[in-house]
């Protein structure tokens, strides 16, 4: 039984210039202590996703469909208030670039004193303790709890906004490129950070991101998104290895293998649509080497390829064979 | 004295120190100054029409070297050769057009580095008129024109009238190195020119640069902290920590056989986009150290798994280990290609992408 179930999402932005559709159809599930990967380029509709399922979109954003359940509560049906209390505390999520986001003029351990406090997590006389707790959890010794931002690095101000995002006991965290920006090695010690508090806290994790040597190494599920649609679903074996979306295959050929240096780098020709001048029929299909006359006539339906495995293509089936 | 024919750039024991502010009660109490080794004595050359990669994490000094090589920062010590001539002299005023047409910088960028309000055909056409290299309108089309066909944005008209804003990530990197193609340099030092390009942009990029070598000759220092387009692109490597040149070689060895502990461990921990391979992954604790007081001995020593005792007091040199090949571990070991056993796994290759291309 899936935490987490998305069905059907559609979020659109009304803006001056019209109404765009960021998500469109979006479906997948989280499984208790699994970690999924949201894969996708600029502007596909990963982020826009995980803000519209906290019901933390900017004021144009709407959800005009579908549904988000947690723990068979659907929560685009919750009041303000009480979406309140699932934020947080049942799912919270590290924003992107959120460790540039640190208040400079308070002490990093103050700000997250603050986010407990205003949870009732602990009672206050506690505050400082959990504090404490939760900066250890991540690796930080709790003399620099009383330090400011400035005083941390890139990687530390990550750690210590994991430690806020774990500060009321989520169930689920979802971290929107967690390491880009960082350097190889610290990349690698937030990897090992995230691992380690899953299988300390038993968390389940979404990571939204590009890097797909990062989704490789650290998720059990991979969704790959195209223009605001799913192109793929499926476990990491199937997307890496039998990948069906000629997206997905064209994005894996265009990621550099460091094991692999000599082998041909494909680009893919063309660039992502713009929300406002999408592509009628499949949203892939001009940049797309195997698209037919129909792909441009209607949205591909949804494949089932395989036990979890989704695909939003309507050669998928053709693909298999051949590629078996 | 290596010949100027034969390189492009000559780096020799190049130094670039940068004092720390000692505030207004430091300088009244007579503190020491202090300095900030952004480049510490390091010596490499390129190769006319080479490809260098200059790798290595935020304050390796990577990009310093990189404006030391363009002219852009003085160096402290030591020196650089452009074609054989000494960069600090052309950078003088007298001879400082001259080496901007021949050595140009490609940004991080795309979105900072082009001006909001100038259209494409004028970006690429200023530095013509800046160095009064084209006499009329109808030559500096014509020259507008090659250069952004061989920045790949065709047809080149249509590009004329648009604003940056109008652009994609990828155009807008062909723009910025059109601008900078445009003077005909034989130099290009390209900074981070792929990495706030999405994935299936930079390969395009990166096969342009590819391009632009192979049929202009065009010399490149590419600048980042990426191996492994590092690997896609290079001829030659050069991995840096905390000032110093660590290893440098035929991109091949470096990346693939590398001696050093820092590079083995920088290597570990790339992802590699296929779950199937699992390599066992050397994670270094803690940060670079600040590049103000320096450890002793081997720099890297507070934070290499393969410390030994002498690597306290010991100060490293390059080491010629195989052909080409250098680094700067005290105690070079035999290529660890052999014992490793995730490199056994290297022909494992998923079927998918070799598959798909059958269609």
């Amino acid at each position: 039984m899936p935490l987490l179930e998305v069905q059907d999402l559609t979020v659109e932005y009304h803006t001056d210039e019209g109404r765009f559709r960021a998500v469109e159809d979006l479906s997948f599930s989280l499984e208790p202590k699994k970690t999924l990967g949201i894969v996708g380029e600029s502007g596909c509709g990963k982020t826009t996703a995980m803000l519209a399922l906290l019901r933390l979109l900017p004021e144009m954003g709407r959800i005009v469909g579908g549904q988000v359940l947690f723990d068979s509560v659907d929560l685009l049906r919750l009041s303000t208030a009480e979406i309140a209390r699932y934020r947080w505390s049942r799912i919270s999520i590290i924003f992107q670039g959120a460790m540039n986001a640190l208040n400079p003029v308070r002490s990093v351990g103050s700000q997250i004193a603050e986010a407990i406090l205003l949870h009732e997590v602990v009672p206050p006389n506690e505050a400082k303790q959990e504090v404490f707790r939760l900066l250890d959890l991540v690796g930080i010794t709790e003399q620099r709890a009383s330090q400011y931002p400035h005083q941390y690095s890139g990687g530390m101000r990550q750690r210590a906004m994991i430690a806020m995002a774990l500060a009321c006991h989520p169930q689920v965290v979802i971290a929107d490129e967690p390491s880009t920006a960082l350097d190889v090695m610290i990349q690698a010690q937030i990897m090992d950070l995230l691992q380690k508090i899953q299988k300390e806290l038993g968390l389940s994790i979404i990571v939204v991101t590009h890097d797909l040597g990062l989704v490789a190494e650290l998720c059990d599920d991979v969704l790959v998104m195209y223009g605001g649609r799913m192109a793929e679903v499926g476990s990491t074996e199937d997307i890496y290895n039998h990948a069906q979306h000629p997206y997905t295959r064209r994005l894996l050929e265009a990621f550099p293998d460091i094991e692999n240096p000599r082998a041909e780098l494909a680009s893919i020709p063309g660039y992502p649509p713009p929300l406002n001048n999408l592509p009628p029929g499949c949203r892939f299909q001009p940049r797309c080497l195997v698209a037919q006359d129909i792909c441009s006539l209607k949205t591909p339906p949804t494949l089932s390829v395989g036990s979890g495995h989704r695909v939003g293509c309507v050669r998928a089936a053709e693909m298999e064979s051949r590629s078996a | 004295m290596t010949s100027s024919d034969t390189y492009a750039v000559v780096v020799d024991d190049l130094r670039k120190l940068y004092p720390v502010s000692r505030g207004l009660v430091g300088s009244l109490l007579r503190h020491p100054q202090r300095w900030v080794h952004a480049v510490d004595g390091i010596s490499f050359n390129v190769k006319r029409g080479e490809i260098l990669a200059l790798v290595g994490e935020s304050g390796s000094g990577k990009t310093t070297t990189g404006h030391c090589v363009l002219g852009l920062v003085e160096p402290t010590g030591g020196r650089v050769l452009l074609e054989g001539e000494d960069v600090t002299v052309l950078a003088g005023r007298s001879r400082k057009a001259e080496l901007r047409r021949r050595a140009q910088l490609i940004f991080q960028d795309p979105y900072e580095s082009l001006n909001p309000r100038q259209t494409v055909f004028d970006a690429v056409a200023e530095p013509l008129e800046v160095h009064h290299l084209v006499s009329g309108q109808k030559e500096k089309t014509e020259r507008v024109v090659a250069t952004l066909e061989d920045a790949g944005l065709k047809p080149p008209e249509d590009y004329f009238h648009r604003f940056p804003q109008e652009l994609s990530g990828g155009q807008r990197q062909r723009v910025v190195i059109a601008s900078a193609l445009v003077l005909n340099p034989s130099l290009l030092v390209a900074d981070e020119p792929v990495s706030m390009l999405d994935v299936s942009i930079r390969a395009e990029i990166l096969t342009l640069l590819l391009r632009l070598r192979d049929e202009h000759g065009i010399t490149i220092l590419y600048i980042t902290h990426d191996l492994a387009t590092a690997a896609y692109l290079a001829d030659r490597v050069a991995v840096m920590y905390l000032g110093t040149i660590v290893e440098i070689g035929p991109a091949r060895d470096v990346l693939g056989s590398p001696y050093h502990p820092y590079t083995r461990a920088l290597m570990s921990v790339i992802p590699v986009p296929n779950p199937r391979r699992r390599r066992e992954r050397l994670v270094l604790k803690g940060e670079t150290p600040n590049p103000i007081e320096l450890p002793s001995g081997c720099r890297f020593h507070p934070r290499c798994p393969q410390v030994k005792e002498e690597c306290r007091r010991m100060v490293p040199v390059l080491e010629e280990v195989e052909d080409g090949h250098f680094t700067m571990c005290g105690v070079p070991r035999r290529s660890p290609a052999a014992e490793d056993p995730a490199r056994d796994l290297k022909d494992l290759k998923g079927p998918s992408a070799t598959e798909y291309r059958r269609h």
